[in-house]
C-alpha cells in the first residue's frame, strides 16, 4: 500500500514536469520546434512525448518500439490504427486545428494528446 | 483445462492454429475466455468462430462439471481510455440471471483474462466493474476467481472468495511498480522456466466438523 500511495503522489508531478519541459522547448524555439515529420514513439507502455504540438495539415507518425502490440485510437474514434506489432508504425494527417486525445485500446491506461495549431498560430 | 486468454499475440489465424495444436496435445477439454491479444483482428472474427460460437455476447458463458459451476467472463472488450478492464451491463445482467437459481452450496469457479480485482491500477491491472460481479457471487459458500494477464501469481481471500492469478507460459512480467512498464521482463535463461507455469485447482471438500455433539439416549 505504501508503494501504491507513493507512486500515485509522484505521478502527477512527473507528468507536469514532462509537460513543462516540452512547453519550454516549443516556447523558446517558436515554430521551429514543430518538427516536419513529427513522431510519437510507443515505448515502455507509454506514448512519448505524451503531448505533441504540430502544425495543421501535418502527418503524425506513431512508431511501436515495444515488444508488445499496441494501438493508437482517438477517443472520438476519428482515427484508429490496427494493432501495431514491434516496429510497425501508423500515420494520421490532422487537417483541423484542435486538441486530439487518444489511447491504446489494448492497454487503455496508455494515453496521449496531439495539439494541432492553426496556420496563423503556427506562423507566429 | 481452463485457458484465461491471450491464446495468441496478434489474433492471427496461424497463431490460433499453432496454439490449438500445442494445447490439444494435453488431451483435455479446454474452456477459453479471450485476452486482449485475441480480439485485435477485424471484427474479432477469428476468436468468435473458434471459441465463442455457443457463448453469449462477446464470448461469456457458463457450464457445470463435477458439481462445480464454472463461469467464463470477458473483460477485454470495448476498453475505454484511462479505464481498467470492463464487463459491462449486459454481461453483469447475464451473470445475475445465471447464478440466480443456484443453491449457495454450489462451488463457483469464475475466470476472466484481466484480474477481476484491482491488482495495480497504474498498469490497468483490474476491472472497472469487477466488484459488481463478485458481489453477485458472495452468497455462495465457495468462490474461486481465476485470471491471467499479469503473468505472475497473486492471491487473496475475501470471506468465501479466493482470488488467484496465474503464471504465464509465454513470458514474465514485473511485479507491480518494480519496472517502468509492465512490458516483458528479461530473466536469466536458467531461471525462466521457474517463472513460467500453469495453475492447478483442486476440488477439496471441507473437513471441519460442526461443534455440536450428538448423544444417543442409549450407547
Amino acid at each position: 500500500m505504501q508503494r501504491l500511495r507513493h507512486t500515485r503522489r509522484l505521478r502527477p508531478c512527473r507528468a507536469f514536469l514532462l509537460a513543462a519541459s516540452f512547453l519550454g522547448v516549443t516556447h523558446v524555439l517558436g515554430g521551429a520546434a514543430l518538427a516536419e515529420n513529427p513522431t510519437v514513439n510507443i515505448e515502455d507502455f507509454a506514448f512519448s512525448p505524451p503531448s505533441l504540438t504540430v502544425k495543421i495539415r501535418t502527418a503524425v507518425t506513431w512508431l511501436n518500439k515495444d515488444d508488445i502490440p499496441h494501438t493508437v485510437v482517438s477517443k472520438t474514434r476519428m482515427f484508429k490504427s490496427k494493432a501495431l506489432d514491434t516496429g510497425d508504425s501508423f500515420s494520421f494527417t490532422f487537417n483541423e486545428a484542435g486538441t486530439y486525445e487518444y489511447f491504446c485500446s489494448l492497454h487503455p491506461h496508455m494515453m496521449g494528446t496531439i495539439v494541432v495549431e492553426s496556420a496563423s498560430r503556427a506562423a507566429r | 483445462m481452463i485457458h484465461t486468454g491471450d491464446i495468441t499475440h496478434l489474433s492471427k489465424a496461424e497463431e490460433f492454429d499453432n496454439a490449438n495444436h500445442a494445447i490439444s496435445e494435453a488431451g483435455l477439454e479446454v474452456h477459453y475466455v479471450p485476452g486482449e491479444h485475441d480480439l485485435i483482428d477485424e471484427e474479432m472474427k477469428l476468436y468468435r468462430e473458434r471459441y465463442a460460437k455457443n457463448a453469449k455476447g462477446a464470448g461469456w458463458y457458463s457450464f457445470d462439471s463435477n458439481g462445480v459451476h464454472f463461469i467464463g467472463l470477458v473483460n477485454v472488450m470495448n476498453l475505454q481510455a484511462g479505464k481498467l478492464g470492463i464487463l459491462g451491463e449486459d454481461q453483469l445482467k447475464w451473470l445475475q440471471d445465471d447464478v440466480a437459481g443456484r443453491t449457495v452450496s454450489t462451488p463457483i469457479v469464475v475466470f476472466a483474462h484481466i484480474p477481476l480485482w484491482t491488482v495495480y491500477e497504474q498498469w490497468g491491472w483490474g476491472t472497472e466493474d469487477g466488484s459488481r460481479a463478485i458481489s453477485l457471487l458472495r452468497k455462495f459458500g465457495s468462490v474461486t476467481v481465476l485470471n491471467g494477464h499479469i503473468h505472475q501469481v497473486m492471491q487473496k481471500i475475501e470471506g468465501n472468495v479466493a482470488f488467484h492469478t496465474a503464471m504465464s507460459t509465454a513470458f514474465v512480467q514485473p511485479a507491480p511498480g518494480t519496472a517502468p512498464s509492465p512490458g516483458p521482463l528479461k530473466v536469466p535463461d536458467e531461471k525462466l522456466r521457474s517463472l513460467l507455469g500453469i495453475t492447478d485447482v483442486n476440488f477439496v471438500r471441507g473437513n471441519q466438523r460442526l461443534a455440536i455433539i450428538d448423544k444417543p439416549l442409549q450407547a
